[in-house]
């Protein structure tokens, strides 16, 4: 299926999430200017962005129930205004605290409500199952695209006015993202309505998930990606640094991240959809695995540390489709939100602990190489755990596992 | 309507991805906006320090010229 051929709701999906992940990822240059107002150091606004980051992820999976039992619509709506209440006060606010609710409570809760987790649960109700990692990766991929359609905008309105009015103006694009979403209209495929009608409940489909070995075994994979990422993206500078680089070269290597994320985000998800999809998955695990031994192993000089970055690049974001496509294979579209949002739930605490474990291990050895040998065999642990999983839908099991009953009962 | 198959989409990527190369590596601004928050994407925010702010405020040498 061409990718012109998707749903209007796939298209405003995205525009979504251009918005609504664009600005976040323009936070960054606003921390100086934000410092200065308040008159403390950076460790004010990182604390306060660390912040948001940890709500996101502990949001997401009451976001995601509420968007299965509500609508995708609504939820959306709902999180663009608080997004834009949220941006509205944090430009308003003269105290820490009034600062720290509005920019960590209620941007990580717009942010939970109009990202991924509500996003992909939409679009996989309008899409045919045997497209949904296609279309997974391009919502990933154009999502990765955001900071170019917003953190141009953001620079030259911080260079013409203060930071207050950009943050008003950010919180007046959030009515762009609330008009989206008001287009949205849930077109259910044939194969989603028998999916959809089905008489089950959240709560049956939350102890059907979780007393299911294959749901666990998403769960710990996807742990793992957010360590590696996060782990390499805060502290790769610092090790090539160390390695006596230019910081022209790590500036490189993480645009290279950047550029071929985009592409293997949606090179992934089209693998996704040809091929089994834990083979896939496997696949991309081991890859992660040769290159980060290929780079800890060869010589770090700027042509490898940009070669590093092209390469785990590639798989940067690409297990997003897979897993979300995963998830929706074996559990359905009905409760796609809530399932993918508790598996999201554990990648954000994987993407705190990379962060946070590098940096401890280094101050406890001195040296990067153990937590970066920890991560090749993180890797291969990943490629091994998604093997045995059985991707078949779980209703097909039951229906199978009941056949089954039936004869031995005869 | 453009094939399908997986040869003449990767076939496209490639073409894309080549293209986007060579547009970053000429266009340095691009480059910089990319290396400042091409690994921030989705749902990783890295709150920066003074090490990792603005890694890309020198570009003295390499693909920066």
């Amino acid at each position: 299926m061409s990718i012109f051929r998707f749903p209007l709701l796939v298209w405003l999906g995205i525009g979504i999430l251009i918005i609504s992940l664009g600005i976040r990822q323009s936070f960054g240059i606003f921390m100086m200017p934000i410092s200065m107002t308040f008159d403390a150091g950076r460790e004010f606004f990182s604390f306060a962005i660390a912040l948001q980051n940890l709500l996101f992820g502990v949001f997401q999976p009451f976001v995601g129930m509420a968007a299965d039992r509500f609508g995708s619509k609504k939820i959306i709506i709902g999180g663009a205004v608080t997004y834009g209440l949220g941006l509205l006060l944090t430009s308003i606010s003269t105290s820490h605290e009034l600062f720290y609710f509005s920019i960590s409570m209620l941007i990580g809760l717009g942010l939970s409500a109009t990202s991924y987790v509500v996003v992909l649960g939409a679009v996989a109700k309008v899409v045919p199952a045997e497209h949904t990692a296609k279309a997974f990766g391009l919502t990933t991929a154009a999502g990765s695209f955001g900071m170019f359609a917003v953190i141009p905008g953001a620079q030259s309105l911080l260079t013409h006015f203060d930071w207050q009015t950009a943050l008003q103006v950010f919180a007046l694009l959030c009515c762009v993202m609330l008009a989206f979403a008001s287009f949205m209209k849930a077109t259910k495929t044939n194969t989603v309505v028998s999916e959809v009608t089905n008489e089950q409940t959240l709560k049956q489909a939350l102890v059907e998930a979780c007393t299911n070995r294959n749901y666990w075994l998403i769960h710990m994979g996807f742990f793992v990606c957010g360590f590696h990422v996060m782990f390499i993206a805060t502290h790769l500078p610092s090790y090539l640094a160390d390695k006596n680089l230019d910081a022209s070269t790590a500036a490189l290597a993480l645009a290279y991240v950047g550029i071929f994320n985009i592409f293997g985000s949606y090179f992934w998800g089209v693998m996704g959809d040809r091929f089994n999809k834990r083979y896939v998955m496997s696949a991309l695990y081991f890859v992660r695995t040769a290159v980060i031994a290929a780079f800890v192993t060869l010589p770090v000089t700027d042509n490898t540390a940009a070669l590093f970055g092209a390469a785990i690049g590639f798989c940067w974001l690409g297990t997003v489709p897979l897993t979300s496509g995963l998830v929706r294979q074996i559990f359905g579209a009905r409760y796609l939100s809530t399932l993918y949002g508790l598996v999201f739930f554990t990648h954000q605490v994987g993407s705190f602990l990379g962060a946070w474990v590098g940096g401890r291990i280094y101050d406890y050895y001195g040296s990067y190489e153990p937590i970066w040998w920890s991560t090749v065999v993180l890797a291969f642990v990943a490629a091994l755990l998604h093997l045995p999983i059985d991707d078949r839908p779980i209703a097909q099991i039951s229906k199978c596992w009941k056949k089954e009953c039936q004869k031995r009962a005869l | 309507m453009r094939s399908q198959s997986i040869s003449a989409q990767l076939l496209r990527m490639t073409a894309v991805l080549g293209l986007t190369l060579a547009l970053v590596n000429h266009f340095p601004p691009l480059l910089n906006a990319f290396s400042d928050n091409g690994a921030e994407v989705g749902c990783h925010q890295i709150p920066k320090s003074d090490k990792t702010a603005n890694v890309s405020e020198t570009p003295e040498k390499g693909a920066f010229n």
